[in-house]
């Protein structure tokens, strides 16, 4: 199945502020889809249904990652995403990196990579774990190698947003949400992230991000869904499919 | 001057009678914030990060309970502790100024740790949870942020309680033994019964005192709150 999740008649309310009022959206595989829209049209609040970090007042939200409904644990944990604000935790660069990947690594991992760490520090010269080489790996995909030891309270707010991306990259997720990622960014950061959701896109994995710049979301969208005051008042197909099927996903941890 | 000079020559000679005093405070405020921390920690995030009917009343009541006066406390406890109430045997024993300092600082701690755990941007939780955390792992994200209001708890806590007086002096008995071995008598209350018999040189040591080990324990804590390194 080409769509891989579907969010059905969502409604979303805070007190008397009606967020979403009957949102009907499918993902598909290996696409990029911007949400375009002014500030209050409901990206957020789509993003956070979608997410499962709220629950829609009506509607549901479902997800197919395997051609079959998939759970919505099991979803999460194949899924990332990085919000408007960087909201990084206070601890170095390498802990925040590391995050996602210490919620599911086996305790021995975590454990061989705190010990390898903490021996680093008494001048240890001991080879990096595989932990410490994913978070790397991640680091240098956003152009930001060597920053792990640096304090995350000390990053300018394109670092600190690009720390945020890495974050939720070194997870490979199969499905990245990106809510507003270029919104106040100097234009090389800026420029750093949109190349990284092309890269990850050519991976054949899917992204969702919204933006109110029109024309990112031109250069970067496969398809466009703009959403107005709660309601989706246009879909924009940019590139037409029925082409050849997108390469399968990379094995996780490949 | 009389009593200025008594007071050093205590400290720089300390009696079995200073010392078993201190150990006597130590140990009690000492257990008593050991128990209430684990206890408050996990309320706190249970009342800060939860969403139910009547939070804001319970914080209210939290709230309002910090401020509680001791000696009301000491009266409460002393009321359940006595042979009429449900755990008779308990009363004039450490056991008992512990119990009556824990009801007294668990809701200074519960109400400090609150405001630390509310004081987090609710971004964390999201980001916590984008990432993939189940609630039980957003809930420690976002007390390991709230780590320094943490100590700030257990200082404030551990402050309250071994400065306290009217409980302990209430449920505990200040009871010292013939030998000079304190056995329920703590630095404040022996402060009350020193001045109150005249020997200011020794209250004024004990004053002394439990001054320099407030200020050694926030030093201590000051120093395990600077920002270490991530895990």
């Amino acid at each position: 199945m080409r769509e891989i999740i579907l969010a059905r008649d969502l409604h979303f309310r805070y007190g008397r502020h009606a967020a979403l009022r009957g949102v009907d959206l499918e993902i598909r595989r290996g696409e990029i889809l911007a949400v375009v829209g002014p500030n209050g049209a409901g990206k957020t609040t789509l993003f956070r249904l979608l997410t499962f970090y709220i629950r829609p007042q009506r509607g549901t939200v479902e997800y197919f990652l395997d051609g079959r409904r998939t759970p919505v644990r099991e979803a999460r944990r194949r899924i990332a995403a990085v919000l408007q604000e960087p909201a990084l935790f206070s601890a170095d660069v390498f802990g925040n990196v590391a995050y996602g990947l210490f919620l599911r690594a086996p305790w021995g991992e975590r454990l061989r990579t705190r010990l390898v760490r903490r021996l680093r520090r008494l001048h240890a010269p001991l080879p990096p774990s595989p932990l410490e080489e994913r978070v790397e790996a991640a680091l240098s995909a956003v152009g930001l190698s060597g920053f792990a030891p640096r304090r995350a309270s000390t990053l300018s707010r394109g670092e600190a947003q690009r720390v945020a991306l890495a974050r939720a990259l070194v997870l490979e997720p199969e499905v990245l949400f990106l809510d507003e990622p270029t919104a106040s960014l100097d234009p090389e950061s800026a420029a750093v992230v949109e190349e990284v959701i092309r890269g990850f896109k050519e991976s054949g994995r899917t992204v969702v991000l919204s933006t109110h710049d029109p024309s990112q979301a031109r250069r970067l969208a496969d398809r466009i869904v703009r959403l107005v005051g709660g309601r989706i008042v246009e879909v924009v197909e940019l590139t037409t499919y029925g082409g050849p099927a997108p390469p399968p996903l990379a094995p996780p941890g490949g | 001057m009389g009593s200025v000079q008594a007071a050093f020559s205590l400290l720089f000679h300390p009696d079995r009678y200073l010392l078993s005093t201190i150990l006597v405070s130590f140990k009690v405020s000492g257990v008593a914030l050991l128990l209430c921390f684990p206890v408050s920690a996990a309320l706190a995030a249970a009342i800060a990060l939860g969403r139910f009917p009547g939070k804001g009343a319970l914080k209210l009541l939290i709230r309002t309970a910090m401020g509680l006066p001791s000696v009301v406390v000491g009266l409460l406890v002393l009321l359940l502790l006595s042979e009429a109430g449900p755990f008779k045997g308990l009363l004039w024993t450490p056991r008992a100024m512990v119990i009556s300092q824990l009801v007294l600082i668990i809701p200074l701690v519960l109400g400090v740790m609150i405001s630390a755990l509310e004081g987090v941007s609710r971004r964390v939780a999201e980001a916590a949870h984008v990432l993939g955390a189940n609630r039980l792992q957003v809930a420690w994200t976002v007390v390991r942020e709230a780590r320094s209001g943490f100590l700030t708890a257990a200082v404030a806590g551990f402050g309250r309680a071994i400065a306290e007086v009217g409980s302990v002096l209430i449920v505990g008995g200040n009871i010292a033994w013939a030998d000079g071995t304190s056995y329920t008598r703590t630095l404040t209350t022996a402060i009350v019964v020193e001045s109150r018999k005249g020997n200011f040189g020794t209250a004024l040591a004990f004053g002394i005192v439990l001054l320099v080990l407030v200020l050694c324990v926030n030093l201590i804590l000051g120093f395990l709150e600077r920002p270490g390194e991530a895990r």
